[in-house]
């Protein structure tokens, strides 16, 4: 480092001073539990014997990389994993932001109401959202098919055995459980925007469908962005309840459920391999970061504001 | 010498020989400084009345001065617990290891157990008598003993349980079935409890945990999802794919038949069980996980008390994967193997600690029948009875109640008679086709339960199971497990 | 666009709210979606009240119903079966949230208000290191070891607190929630002499609270949820979290009527109910986090407008 770098960095740090020691506790925290294990993305990489430990165990290149692309299943797992995540994040937000929305315009008491049954489907564990997909699934006695019969319907559907339907029962299932989280999210945050905006605007004579074009709209795209963005990054990785839970696992839906977790999961259960599951998110990380500065870079080029980084 | 000489004499002996025992335990205790066992088991704990339990169990562990501590974690997560617990070096002493549950060969080869073949003989005296030597056979690799097999049923042998009044309303004969081993000798009771029971009962409970095909008459393996298996009475030992096997194909027709007549719950590929459908009484037959001594007792529970017909479907036999399918291991970060050993081989000398471990504290959690069996008492804060299995001896465990008195008597002699692997005595490595193995365990986990339940067309989706196996490597593993298994035969 | 410089009264809002009918069809439609969403929401809830109360038998032959077909707390019973070491997990449960949403909530608001600042010039080098955290997966292992060996946390009740403490994720949050803060409020207090620190304790957090309230809730479910740690780090029953004590009888339950083939089986537990516990464990888990809910929506209020600062 030359020295006017150095003498630059000391000038910060002394007049940030406060600033850092605010971010202190915080960024030490993730110091150690975050990227002092860091030093694991060695694993994938050695055949981990336990009697020489971690570190000194043999290196063995990308031998525990190669079961990933061993039967092909993988790219319809890559494939789903994309395909469903953007599904996910892309409904979640419409559907939370609509909500979100339209509670801003409720009186506060009847606010409290809606969003605490919105939110309560979210401290269900996937199992138990499992059991609840079930009863209405299940092919002889769940409520669907119940229904459909007493409206005259015959024939059954046999739920987990067609997967053409489950892109959209997934979406369903996952806006269930979390659509309440980004609602509350998105409506806190209407809560911080200057109410002075929407006064003046009234006055201005603009009906509230502009308002929300207009100034609720643009004022949450930045946090809509960040969380996007976030999103982005972990689109490799999947909610694994989801995937693995409420589809009971079948067999039959693999062509629309199977994911990268669940797909790694099953190849991995019976057989278990430290190095081989560090390999497979090893693989997970590098591709959901290449795919998140390319969209950063692309935020970046169309309004450097709101870019992540 | 007067009779009363003699008495006194023989009280002085006696008195002497107390003495001395109570001295020699003394000095083997002061010899011995005092150790903390900690035991890593999967499933029961914590119970409620642990605490108690354990003070009770450091009493009986007094001669040996050790205390004892059991770590229990649940099933779902033993495996991973584990292997951080391993990989970190924490020290402990023993671990529960089996081939479904922290797999044995794999973790022993990557060096997290001890070698027991220099302790054995001084420490585990009781247990070296005990154990059939078939046990160590299996519990070896490359010569040396990596972990002790619990003693506990290691015949197999495929059993399929009958509701009694609906066999008997319809005149079902089942010793057609128990001579021929052919499950399509039912199919007619089906077509009885389809076409004149009612709509909810179930005539089969066949899903994915409960098939009608299971590996009788021949050794898997790497386990029953790797492609590869060899036929009990083939002394050549010629590994073969048991997914193209006429078997496999066989059962997997029968299924689909009776899928299509509706036999067969529509969603039976997702369900790991039908007990609830079984104690509710809508389910008239269903395959039993396996056939044992006293097992009928359990299928009548599982049915909700209805009394039934429980079927041997297949001559019993013993396999390398029935052997170490539960096993206890000493671990390499042990700070005192041999302490931890003299308390396993206490496990298989004393009854009462066995059933201390199991049962909890007589009078408290148990209590003695009349007929000598013992019945827990409920709701008394610890009972881990039915994993018995997990500690060390279950030939030690008190008969209970239901249980006929001779069923250890009776499982031991299943053992002695069933018809064992030609592959007993040799081990499987997995390392050099892992990543076959994983690739394939994907494959059969995506089509395996679909074809076995029915739930699909083999017309058209076997076709796709066979070559995805094939992309996935089937060929590589069999090639590999019959090289492994040719050079263990040519060194015999 | 600094508009809100004028203040108008929420009354003539309110006005021009009923002026626009158009949108007042609009607002009606979305209020009828927005309950249908919300009884779908709530209805699946029912059910799981219900199961919790039906017979197990009465689940197999009849399937969910609203109304429990035959009526049973057995569910209830079985879990609360060993009162103390529930209470006593209750205990670990809520001491861990209290303390954890706490110290997270300040570490969380102290880390993202540093990188809200636009003139601190480490700002998004600090954003950058957050966000690697959240998607660098190198697995558990070196995780656990660090934990275990270095920091020696296993068996005490840090080892449920600190490493949740700081989740990328909620530091995000709260960012995008101080962002939206008013810069002129901080310049303000500079100018007057105000310490980075006293700035953001009392200018900042007493005017953020629809942010604290949100990410605090979000902490404090994550950790009220957790069976993980709990399950990695404790062994001794007394440091027992509710979830991971709930989690291990659901094991427990679910093995019982699931691997009968390995052993004698006593008749009481053959009748333990298994879907019904699982949603009467459910429900005991849940129940208390609905309780603590409305004492969080309390703080969704608006913030302050500059407009009112400025005039």
């Amino acid at each position: 480092m030359s020295r006017r770098a150095k003498h630059e960095l000391w000038h910060n740090t002394v007049k940030f001073r406060g600033i850092l020691l605010l971010a202190a506790p915080g960024a030490l925290l993730l110091l150690a539990f975050s990227y002092m294990p860091m030093i694991g993305v060695i694993i994938p990489f050695k055949k981990i014997d336990y009697a020489k430990g971690i570190l000194a165990s043999d290196w063995v290149g990308l031998t525990n990389f190669t079961f990933l692309f061993r039967g092909g299943d993988i790219w319809r797992a890559a494939r789903n994993t994309l395909i469903q995540n953007a599904l996910l994040i892309s409904t979640t937000l419409v559907v939370s932001l609509c909500l979100a929305l339209i509670l801003y315009e409720l009186s506060s008491r009847m606010v409290k109401t809606y969003m605490t049954m919105l939110f309560v489907p979210y401290f269900l564990s996937w199992v138990v959202v499992g059991y609840v997909v079930y009863a209405f699934l299940n092919p002889s006695i769940g409520i669907v098919n119940r229904l459909m019969r007493s409206f005259g319907q015959v024939g059954r559907i046999n739920w987990y055995v067609e997967p053409k339907r489950w892109r959209a029962i997934l979406t369903i299932a996952y806006l269930w459980k979390n659509v309440g989280y980004f609602t509350i999210l998105y409506y806190a945050s209407l809560m911080g925007i200057d109410e002075g905006y929407y006064e003046a605007s009234s006055i201005d004579g603009a009906g509230k469908l502009q308002q929300i074009f207009h100034i609720s709209i643009p004022l949450l795209s930045p946090v809509v962005i960040m969380l996007t963005l976030l999103q982005i990054g972990k689109i490799f990785f999947s909610d694994f309840g989801l995937f693995y839970f409420v589809p009971k696992n079948s067999g039959a839906l693999y062509a629309v459920t199977d994911v990268i977790d669940t797909y790694v999961f099953r190849s991995l259960q019976m057989s278990p391999n430290l190095g081989m599951t560090a390999a497979a998110g090893l693989c997970q990380t590098v591709a959901g970061f290449i795919l998140v500065m390319l969209t950063n870079a692309v935020v970046h080029r169309l309004d450097a504001e709101r870019a992540l980084f | 010498m007067s009779k009363r000489i003699r008495k006194l004499l023989s009280t002085a002996l006696a008195l002497t020989l107390l003495l001395a025992a109570a001295a020699f335990a003394q000095a083997e205790n002061t010899e011995l400084e005092p150790y903390h066992i900690k035991w890593y088991i999967t499933g029961p704990m914590p119970q409620p009345g642990a605490d108690r339990v354990m003070a009770r169990v450091n009493e009986l562990l007094e001669p040996i001065n050790a205390t004892l501590e059991m770590v229990s974690t649940d099933f779902g997560n033993y495996v991973q617990k584990m292997q951080l617990v391993i990989s970190a070096g924490e020290p402990f002493d023993l671990c529960y290891t089996s081939n479904w549950s922290l797999p044995f060969y794999a973790t022993a080869n990557s060096g997290a157990f001890l070698a027991l073949n220099d302790y054995l003989e001084t420490y585990c005296p009781t247990i070296l008598e005990t154990l059939p030597s078939v046990g160590w056979t299996a519990a070896s690799i490359h010569g040396g003993i990596y972990a002790i097999p619990n003693l506990q049923i290691w015949a197999k042998a495929e059993g399929f349980v009958i509701r009694k009044d609906i066999a008997d309303k319809y005149g079902f004969d089942v010793s057609v079935l128990a001579d021929t081993y052919d499950m399509a000798t039912i199919e007619p009771l089906l077509a009885a409890i389809q076409a004149n029971e009612s709509p909810e009962i179930i005539p089969i409970g066949l899903c994915a945990g409960r098939g009608i095909y299971s590996n009788h008459n021949h050794e898997e393996i790497g386990g029953p999802q790797l492609p590869g298996v060899v036929k009990l009475y083939d002394d050549t030992c010629t590994v073969i794919n048991q997914f193209t096997d006429e078997a496999f194909v066989y059962t997997m027709n029968l299924a689909r038949d009776w899928y299509l007549k509706g036999y067969v719950v529509p969603d039976a590929a997702v369900l790991g069980d039908m007990y609830a459908q079984q104690k509710a009484g809508l389910v008239a037959t269903t395959g039993e996980g396996a056939w044992k001594p006293g097992g009928d007792v359990v299928a009548k529970q599982q049915m909700g008390g209805r009394d039934i017909y429980d079927i041997r479907v297949s001559d019993p036999y013993m396999t390398n994967a029935m052997l170490i399918s539960t096993m206890t291991a000493v671990s390499a970060t042990s700070q005192n193997p041999e302490r931890a050993l003299m308390f396993y081989d206490m496990i298989f000398s004393s009854k009462e600690l066995y059933n201390t471990i199991t049962l909890g504290m007589e009078n408290v959690d148990y209590k003695f029948n009349e007929d000598g069996t013992a019945s827990t008492i409920p709701n008394s804060g610890y009972d881990v009875s039915t994993y018995g299995w997990e500690f060390g001896n279950q030939f030690n465990q008190y008969v209970m109640e239901g249980q006929p008195l001779d069923v250890w008597e009776q499982t031991i002699e299943l053992n002695n008679t069933a018809k064992a692997s030609p592959l007993i005595g040799w081990t499987f490595d997995p390392e050099p086709i892992a990543a076959e193995i994983a690739a394939v365990s994907a494959v059969t986990g995506e089509y395996n339960r679909l074809l076995l339940t029915g739930s699909v067309d083999p017309e058209t989706v076997y076709p796709e199971f066979l070559a995805k196996l094939d992309a996935a490597g089937a060929q590589k593993i069999i090639e590999e497990e019959q090289r492994q298994i040719d050079a263990w035969k040519a060194g015999q | 666009m600094k508009a809100g410089s004028v203040i108008v009264k929420r009354g003539a809002n309110k006005a021009a709210r009923v002026r626009d009918k158009r949108f007042s069809i609009g607002l009606w439609a979305g209020y009828t979606v927005l309950a249908l969403i919300c009884a779908c929401c709530v209805v699946p809830l029912l059910y799981i009240v219900a199961i919790s109360f039906t017979e197990e038998r009465a689940l197999a032959i009849n399937g969910y119903r609203l109304i429990p077909s035959t009526f049973s707390a057995l569910a209830y019973e079985f879990v609360a079966s060993n009162p103390s070491q529930l209470i006593n997990s209750y205990t670990v449960t809520i001491s861990v949230t209290i303390i954890g949403t706490f110290i997270s909530l300040l570490v969380t608001a102290m880390l993202a208000y540093a990188m809200s600042r636009k003139y601190f010039l480490l700002g998004k080098k600090i954003n950058f290191a957050v966000f690697f955290t959240m998607i660098f997966n190198v697995g558990l292992v070196p995780w656990y070891i660090l934990n275990v060996r270095y920091y020696h946390l296993n068996n005490t009740i840090f080892s449920l607190i600190l490493p949740y403490l700081i989740v990328p994720w909620n530091v995000f949050l709260f960012k995008g929630f101080l962002s939206e803060f008013p810069d002129a409020l901080i310049e303000a207090a500079r100018i007057d002499g105000s310490s980075e620190a006293a700035t953001f304790f009392r200018i900042v957090l007493p005017n953020c609270k629809p942010a604290l309230a949100t990410v605090g809730l979000f902490i404090a479910f994550m950790y009220w949820n957790d069976w993980w740690l709990g399950m990695l780090y404790i062994e001794k029953s007394s440091l027992i979290p509710l979830q991971l004590m709930l989690y291990r009888i659901m094991n427990n339950i679910e093995f019982l009527s699931t691997s009968l083939n390995t052993g004698y089986i006593s008749v009481t537990t053959t009748l333990f109910p298994n879907e019904s516990a699982r949603m009467a464990m459910c429900v005991l888990a849940t129940g208390p986090m609905l309780i603590v809910f409305p004492f969080f929506q309390k703080y969704f209020v608006k913030g302050l407008t500059v407009g009112a600062v400025k005039g």
